[in-house]
């Protein structure tokens, strides 16, 4: 489904390169997490995911399209099966829970029925039905992450981009977000997580992909922590 | 679909029009002073326009007959009778030696102190152009601006005419309102290709503010896969808004001027020529300053929502 061959990422004035010729390849219905220390890489890799920028060097492919030779309207056509959600959640503050998850379904142009339909049952999945028309500045951390996670799994995404997820939230929120992460996994969604959160790396069944200094350094499936990380947390502490 | 996608514009369209405040304020003014004095100069050519040929089918060339060969009443008439056969000749009118005198004294200055005692005048025709003859030859609205040379070819037709000394017509007096009325066109055109530039830039520029108060909105937008039309959609219509209430604020204006003006104008253009009355533009030139203005509107909106699109704000 994503497969990525010898890319490479240079951004200009950078002192070295964010990734150095990584070769990857998720398949559909894949969790997959991306480790690493800040800096590794994994931002970058997952921006190139959904096209917020191109590859310097070799190619991205999403579902067998090369993501550099897509025009402006097959960028946006892809970015409609992806969610993305950020550490800084990234909702307007002044529109309301539903406005913003509402959102991701009027640019598919739905009928106005179907969006309340389906951004209401959303938010109910995700704990923020008695929310629903507040803003979202009003919110708390761990609920504006639920909202933008509802924003992103609202369009039942091929794809789910988190990036740094549960960066702002306590242990608790992180864990429901990591809940919500796990539900949509189990319905089939591919889930693409970049996280240094070691609730995230030790969640269910996954692949851990660690990522050092741009490159690959590590990529299998995982059930316990990894020798890897284990020794990057230890430097840490 | 369809229904769904002008259902998102129209909200997200207000939401443009609430977040745009002052700056589009001030832009559907300024779309308005522009479009207002476009309307102006309109009206003012418009109305010139009529007068010139109102002018121009009311002015007579003047046949003076040939003393020697039409001595007579008969004799004259029977000029009269060929030049009112001449092509293009509404109304052929013969004045008589007497009527001439007079009128000729009455032309004259008092203070001119010219003797015209024992002057004598030959019997004259005066011919009128038959009206909507410049037709046949072109435009019939620029009757003043194409009637040169079909006024010229009536002069030579009369002058040929037997019994015809000579012709007098005011061709110079007729080519300076044709040279006057093609100015009024021509700054006319300029003023109204500075004022669209004008009101592009404004309405550029207020659209440019709306979109960086939402640059945020916008961008979170492009990232669940809005279109860019779906994004550029609703600034379009603010644009629009903008441009096409400048337009019915000019023509408000313009109507208020009309009501308050027009009579005091009508009375003084108003002449030996005729009653003279200032008209307002036609209905279907007050839609097409609406919807100009809505289309500057909108291509200032564009640029403004291009470039921000590309990266280049």
């Amino acid at each position: 489904m994503i497969e990525l061959f010898h890319v490479g990422k240079v951004y200009p004035d950078a002192e070295r390169p964010a990734l150095v010729d990584v070769n990857l390849s998720i398949g559909r219905g894949e969790f997959v997490v991306l480790a690493g220390s800040s800096g590794a890489g994994k931002s970058s890799l997952l921006r190139l995911l959904f096209c917020a920028e191109q590859a310097t060097t070799g190619q991205v492919h999403f579902s067998g399209k090369n993501l550099a030779r897509l025009s402006r309207s097959e960028v946006a056509a892809i970015r409609r099966q992806v969610g993305v959600v950020f550490q800084d959640f990234k909702l307007l503050p002044t529109m309301t829970v539903f406005e913003n998850v509402a959102l991701a379904l009027e640019v598919q142009g739905l009928r106005r029925d179907d969006v309340t339909r389906r951004t209401l049952t959303v938010l109910k999945e995700v704990g923020l039905a008695h929310k629903t028309h507040q803003p979202a500045a009003a919110l708390s951390g761990g609920e504006q992450q639920r909202a933008a996670i509802a924003r992103a799994l609202v369009v039942e995404p091929r794809v789910l981009l988190c990036d740094e997820p549960t960066g702002n939230l306590d242990a608790d929120r992180a864990k429901e977000v990591i809940e919500l992460l796990l539900t949509a996994h189990v319905r089939g969604t591919t889930v693409i997580v970049a996280t240094h959160d070691p609730a995230l790396l030790s969640a269910g069944r996954r692949r851990v992909v660690v990522l050092d200094h741009g490159r690959v350094v590590h990529d299998a499936p995982a059930f316990g922590e990894l020798p890897a990380l284990r020794g990057q947390k230890e430097r840490a502490a | 679909m369809i229904l769904a996608l002008v259902d998102s514009l129209w909200r997200y369209g207000r939401r443009s029009l609430r977040s745009g405040g002052l700056p589009l304020f001030f832009s559907v003014m300024m779309s308005a002073l522009g479009l207002f004095a476009v309307t102006a100069l309109g009206t003012v050519v418009w109305n010139f326009r009529d007068f010139a040929h109102t002018v121009s089918t009311s002015v007579a060339a003047v046949a003076f007959l040939d003393e020697s060969r039409v001595q007579g009443a008969a004799a004259a008439e029977e000029v009269r009778a060929r030049l009112q056969l001449l092509p293009g000749v509404g109304r052929a009118t013969l004045i008589a030696p007497d009527e001439a005198l007079a009128r000729a004294r009455r032309g004259l200055p008092k203070d001119a102190g010219l003797d015209v005692a024992g002057l004598t005048m030959p019997w004259i025709v005066e011919v009128a152009p038959r009206v909507g003859a410049d037709a046949d030859h072109a435009d019939t609205n620029a009757a003043a601006a194409t009637g040169d040379d079909a006024r010229g070819a009536l002069a030579r037709a009369i002058r040929g005419v037997d019994g015809v000394a000579d012709v007098a017509w005011p061709g110079g007096e007729l080519a300076r309102i044709d040279t006057l009325l093609r100015v009024m066109h021509g700054a006319g055109a300029f003023l109204t290709l500075l004022i669209a530039l004008v009101v592009v830039v404004v309405s550029s520029n207020a659209v440019r503010l709306t979109v960086l108060v939402r640059k945020d909105e916008i961008a979170i937008q492009q990232l669940v896969g809005a279109s860019d039309a779906f994004i550029a959609a609703p600034l379009l219509l603010s644009g629009v808004v903008q441009g096409a209430g400048g337009g019915v604020l000019a023509l408000l204006a313009m109507a208020l001027a009309h009501t308050s003006l027009a009579r005091v104008l009508g009375g003084a253009l108003s002449g030996p020529l005729g009653s003279f009355t200032v008209a307002p533009l036609p209905p279907s030139l007050w839609l097409l300053v609406v919807v100009a203005g809505g289309g500057l509107g909108a291509l200032g909106a564009l640029l403004s929502v291009w470039r921000h699109l590309r990266g280049r704000d």
